[in-house]
C-alpha cells in the first residue's frame, strides 16, 4: 500500500522531490563555499621552448617540443622536488606536501605551455605560490642540466668543450623554460559558483531520479493507458467527482447485456475497498433497486476463479478496477489471471 | 437508473491522412526567387571585392538547396544518401574545394531536423511510436539540459563548440528513428554500398602513392589524413579526416552487411570494409569486428559455442595486451598495452580532478569535448618524419580525454555520467527485447552498432564528433526506427 501511494504520488509531489534535490544541491554547494574559508587562485604559465635537454647536450641535435614533452614538463612542476624547492623559497616552515594540496599543474592544449595554478587564503600569497613554483621548475630543470654534464666523466676534452658550450648555449641563449606573466589572483571562495553548480546538479539528479522510478516501475497513470495495455475499453473514475464516464460505461454494459450480474473485480487484493466503493458508488447513482442488485463485488482475481464461479449466463460483464499508481505488472497479471475464467469487459481506473 | 451523460455528439468525418496539398508553389517560389535575386544585387553592391562571386553562388546554390530540401520533403527516405554522402566527403572537400564546406554539415542537419518537425505534423503516430524508448531519450534530454546550463563551466566557445557536437549527435539518433525509418533503411545500406567500396579503393590508391606523395604532393597532413601505426606502418584515410573515422564507418557498414543487407549487398560491404580495415590498421576495429560476429552467432542459435569462443578469445585478448608493449609514437619507449591502453590511461584521470570534479564535472570543453577547438591561421609547411611522431590535433594530446565516458564525466559530472549510462542501458534493453525475434535484423543490427559503439566509446572520443559520431547515431537511431516499425507491422 505504502509502495503505491508512492507511485501515484501526483505530480506535484515529483516536483516537490526535484526541488527538495535542487535546494539540497545549493545548500551543499553553499556549504562548500563557506567551509573552505576565503580563497584566491593565481596562475603562472611557464613556456616549454626546449625540452630534449639530455640528448642535445649529448649530440647536440635538437627536436621540437611535443605535446608529451608539455605533459613530461607538467609532471615535473608537480614533482615533490619542485615542491620542496618552491617550499623553502616560500618559506614560513611550510613543506611540499603542503603545496601539494595547494598546486595544480595543467598542461595547455593549444600551446607548449603549462599553467601552475596555486590557491591561497589570500592574493599575494596566491599569487608568490604559483610564482615560487615556476621559479622552482626553472631551477630544477636548470639543475638537471648541469648534472647532466658533470655526470659525464671520463669524455675527452673535446667533448668536454662541446658540452661546457651546449650547457652555455641552453642556460644563456635557449632557456628551455621561461615564466610568463602571472594574472591577476582570482577570489575563487566563497562565490556563488559552486552553489549554483551543485543547484544544477541537484535539479538534475533529482530529475533523473524520479524519471528512473517512473520508467522503472511503471505505473497505470491514466485510464487510456490501461487500455492501451490491455485493449479493453477503460474509463477514469474519481469517487469525489461524477465521472460521467464511468456512468456512461456502466449505463452501457447494463442496457445492452440486461440479463446476469455485472461483476466488479479489483485488479489486487489491496483493490478490493476501491473495488467496493465504486460497487457502492455505481449502486447509489441507480434508482432502480433491481438493477443496482445486478452491480456485484467480486474478491481480487486469484479469489474470483477460485471461488464457486456463476455460470456463463449468470455474468453479464466483469468490470476491473483498477486504482491509479497500480502496476502494469500487476493489472497484466489480473488479466491473464481473469482470462482463464471470463475476461474482463473493461477497466476503470480509479483515483 | 444510472445518470446518463448526454450522448457524444455525433462524430464528424475525419480527413483523409495524406490529402494532397493543392497549395501552388508558383508564388513562394517567384518570391523566393526574387529575394535571392536582390541579395545577389545587394552582394555585388556592399562587396566589391568578393561581392561577385558570392552573389553567383547564392543564386546557383539557392535553387539547387531548394529543390534538394524538396525532394527530401517529398521523399524523407533519401536523406540517408545526403547523409553518408557528405558525412564521409566533407574532408576531402575542405580540402579541395574550400574549408567552409564543412559548414555544409551544419545545414544539412539543420534541414533535417526541419523536416522532421514536418514529418511529425504531418504523422504524429511517428512520435508515439517513441514511446518504449521515453526512458533512454528523457535520460539524454536530460544530458543536453546539463550541457545547456554547464554547471561548472561558463558559456565560451569551447562550450558552444562541444554542445553544439552533442545536439547534432542526438538531433540525427532522432531524425533516424522518425523520418521514415524503414525505408531509409534500404536506402541507407544502398548509400553505403556505393560508398564504402569507393573508401576502400581510394585509401588503397593512397597506400600505394606512399605517405611521403600524399603529404608533399596529395596536400594531406602527417598526423592527420595520414598517420603511422607505433611498428612504422601508414594507415591512409580515404576521404575522411583521420583513418578512425575511416574504419568506424567499414564497422558501421559490416554490421549492416551482418544483419539487414541482402545477399549481394553484403558481399559488398563485407569485401569493402575488410579492404579499409586493412589500409587503416586500427586495433580497436578489430576488437568490434569480433564484437559483431559473437552477435551474429547469437542471432544464429550458436550462442553456446559463441560464448565460449568469445571467452577465449577476451582471455587471450588480455593476456596478449599484457605482454604487449607498444610505443605512443615511432620512437618513444615501450609501455605496456593493457595498462597504458596506448597512453589513453594517463590523461582519463584529468577527467575527475577532486570529488567537486566528480560532482560537478570540470565544465563543458575545459578538457572533453570542444576542448580542441582550435583556429589555425598560418599552416606550416607540409612535414612528415616517419621517425617522429606528428602534432597531435586530438587523440594523443595529453590535456584531450580520449574517450566519450570521461568526457561526458570531465564535462559535466556524476550526474551527467549516470544519465548517459542509463540511456544506453535503457538503449540496450529495448534492443535485448526485440531481438528476442531473430527475423527482426533492424533489432539485431541495432544491438551490433550499439555494442561496437560502447566498446568505441572507451577509447575514443568519438560520441560527440564529426564524422564517426554524426553517421554511428544517424545509423542506430535508423536501427532503431526500422526495428519499431517492423514491429508495428507485424
Amino acid at each position: 500500500m505504502i509502495r503505491r501511494r508512492i507511485l501515484s504520488a501526483p505530480r506535484w509531489a515529483a516536483f516537490l522531490l526535484v526541488a527538495l534535490f535542487t535546494v539540497a544541491g545549493a545548500g551543499a554547494g553553499w556549504a562548500v563555499e563557506h567551509a573552505r574559508g576565503p580563497q584566491w587562485q593565481a596562475s603562472t604559465d611557464v613556456l616549454v621552448r626546449f625540452w630534449s635537454v639530455e640528448s642535445f647536450l649529448l649530440s647536440g641535435q635538437s627536436t621540437p617540443v611535443s605535446s608529451a614533452d608539455v605533459a613530461d614538463a607538467a609532471t615535473l612542476a608537480s614533482s615533490r622536488d619542485v615542491l620542496d624547492r618552491a617550499a623553502i623559497r616560500l618559506g614560513h616552515g611550510r613543506t611540499g606536501s603542503d603545496l601539494a594540496t595547494e598546486v595544480v599543474v595543467t598542461p595547455s592544449a593549444t600551446s607548449n605551455a603549462v599553467s601552475i595554478a596555486a590557491t591561497e587564503t589570500d592574493a599575494a600569497t596566491a599569487r608568490k605560490t604559483s610564482e615560487a613554483v615556476a621559479a622552482a621548475m626553472i631551477a630544477a630543470l636548470q639543475d638537471r642540466i648541469t648534472a647532466s654534464s658533470h655526470g659525464l666523466t671520463g669524455v675527452n676534452s673535446d667533448f668536454q668543450t662541446q658540452l661546457q658550450q651546449r650547457v652555455e648555449v641552453l642556460d644563456k641563449s635557449v632557456h628551455p623554460l621561461i615564466a610568463l606573466a602571472t594574472s591577476d589572483p582570482q577570489q575563487t571562495a566563497p562565490t556563488t559558483k559552486s552553489l549554483i553548480a551543485f543547484a544544477i546538479v541537484g535539479l538534475a539528479a533529482g530529475t533523473l531520479l524520479v524519471v528512473a522510478v517512473r520508467f522503472t516501475r511503471p505505473t497505470v497513470e491514466e485510464a487510456r493507458v490501461a487500455q492501451r495495455l490491455v485493449e479493453r475499453p477503460a474509463v477514469p473514475f474519481a469517487l469525489s467527482g461524477d465521472s460521467p464516464e464511468a456512468a456512461r460505461l456502466v449505463r452501457r454494459l447494463l442496457d445492452d447485456r440486461p440479463s446476469g450480474s455485472v461483476l466488479v473485480v479489483p485488479v489486487d487484493a489491496e483493490a478490493e475497498k476501491t473495488a467496493d466503493a465504486f460497487a457502492d458508488w455505481a449502486r447509489t447513482r441507480s434508482s432502480d433497486a433491481a438493477e443496482a442488485t445486478r452491480l456485484v463485488s467480486s474478491p481480487e482475481p486469484a479469489g474470483a476463479v477460485l471461488s464457486p464461479r456463476p455460470g456463463p449466463a449468470e455474468v453479464a460483464a466483469v468490470l476491473l478496477v483498477v486504482p491509479r499508481g497500480t502496476t502494469r505488472r500487476a493489472l497484466g497479471d489480473a488479466m491473464t489471471l481473469l482470462g482463464s475464467w471470463r475476461s474482463a469487459d473493461a477497466v476503470v481506473v480509479a483515483s | 437508473m444510472i445518470d446518463l451523460a448526454a450522448p457524444s455528439a455525433a462524430t464528424q468525418a475525419a480527413p483523409l491522412p495524406f490529402e494532397p496539398d493543392r497549395r501552388s508553389a508558383v508564388g513562394p517560389a517567384v518570391v523566393g526567387g526574387l529575394l535571392v535575386c536582390a541579395l545577389a544585387a545587394a552582394l555585388i553592391v556592399l562587396l566589391p571585392g568578393s561581392g561577385a562571386l558570392l552573389a553567383v553562388g547564392l543564386v546557383v546554390g539557392t535553387p539547387v538547396l531548394a529543390g534538394a530540401a524538396f525532394l527530401l520533403h517529398r521523399r524523407p527516405w533519401l536523406a540517408a544518401w545526403g547523409a553518408v554522402l557528405l558525412f564521409s566527403t566533407t574532408a576531402e572537400l575542405r580540402l579541395r574545394v574550400d574549408p567552409m564546406v564543412g559548414v555544409l554539415k551544419d545545414l544539412y542537419v539543420g534541414l533535417l531536423v526541419v523536416l522532421v518537425v514536418l514529418w511529425v505534423r504531418r504523422q504524429p503516430s511517428a512520435l508515439r511510436r517513441l514511446r518504449p524508448l521515453a526512458f533512454p531519450l528523457t535520460a539524454l534530454a536530460l544530458l543536453v539540459g546539463l550541457y545547456l546550463l554547464d554547471p561548472a563551466g561558463s558559456h565560451g566557445t569551447s562550450w558552444q563548440f562541444g554542445t553544439r557536437l552533442l545536439v547534432q549527435v542526438l538531433a540525427l539518433l532522432m531524425v533516424g528513428m522518425l523520418l521514415a525509418p524503414a525505408r531509409t533503411l534500404e536506402h541507407l545500406v544502398a548509400a553505403l554500398c556505393v560508398v564504402l567500396p569507393f573508401e576502400a579503393v581510394f585509401a588503397w590508391i593512397q597506400q600505394l602513392a606512399g605517405p611521403a606523395a600524399l603529404i608533399y604532393r596529395w596536400g594531406y597532413q602527417y598526423g592527420a589524413q595520414v598517420r603511422s601505426t607505433s611498428t612504422g606502418g601508414v594507415r591512409t584515410s580515404g576521404s575522411f579526416e583521420d583513418p578512425f573515422q575511416l574504419a568506424a564507418l567499414a564497422v558501421l557498414g559490416l554490421a549492416l552487411a551482418l544483419f539487414v543487407a541482402r545477399r549481394r549487398q553484403a558481399v559488398v560491404l563485407i569485401v569493402s570494409g575488410l579492404a579499409v580495415l586493412g589500409a587503416t590498421s586500427v586495433r580497436t576495429a578489430l576488437v568490434q569486428v569480433g564484437l559483431l560476429l559473437v552477435i551474429w552467432a547469437v542471432r544464429r542459435g550458436w550462442a553456446r559455442e559463441a560464448a565460449a569462443l568469445a571467452a577465449v578469445a577476451a582471455v587471450a585478448g588480455v593476456l596478449i595486451l599484457a605482454t604487449t608493449t607498444s610505443s605512443l609514437y615511432p620512437g618513444a619507449p615501450e609501455e605496456p598495452l593493457l595498462f597504458s591502453l596506448n597512453g589513453r590511461s594517463t590523461s582519463w584521470s584529468l577527467a575527475v580532478d577532486g570529488w567537486k570534479s566528480l560532482v560537478t564535472g570540470n565544465g563543458v570543453g575545459a578538457r572533453g569535448t570542444g576542448s580542441t577547438r582550435t583556429s589555425t591561421a598560418v599552416s606550416g609547411p607540409p612535414r612528415y618524419d616517419p621517425t617522429a611522431a606528428p602534432p597531435p590535433a586530438f587523440a594523443g594530446n595529453p590535456a584531450f580525454l580520449d574517450s566519450s565516458y570521461a568526457q561526458v564525466q570531465s564535462d559535466v559530472g556524476i550526474v551527467g555520467s549516470v544519465a548517459l549510462l542509463a540511456a544506453l542501458a535503457g538503449t540496450a534493453v529495448f534492443v535485448v527485447r526485440r531481438c528476442r525475434d531473430r527475423t527482426d535484423g533492424a533489432a539485431w543490427a541495432a544491438g551490433g552498432v550499439l555494442a561496437i559503439s560502447l566498446v568505441d566509446w572507451i577509447g575514443r572520443s568519438s560520441l560527440a564528433s564529426y564524422t564517426t559520431g554524426f553517421l554511428t547515431l544517424y545509423i542506430l537511431g535508423v536501427l532503431l526506427g526500422a526495428t519499431r516499425t517492423q514491429e508495428r507491422t507485424a
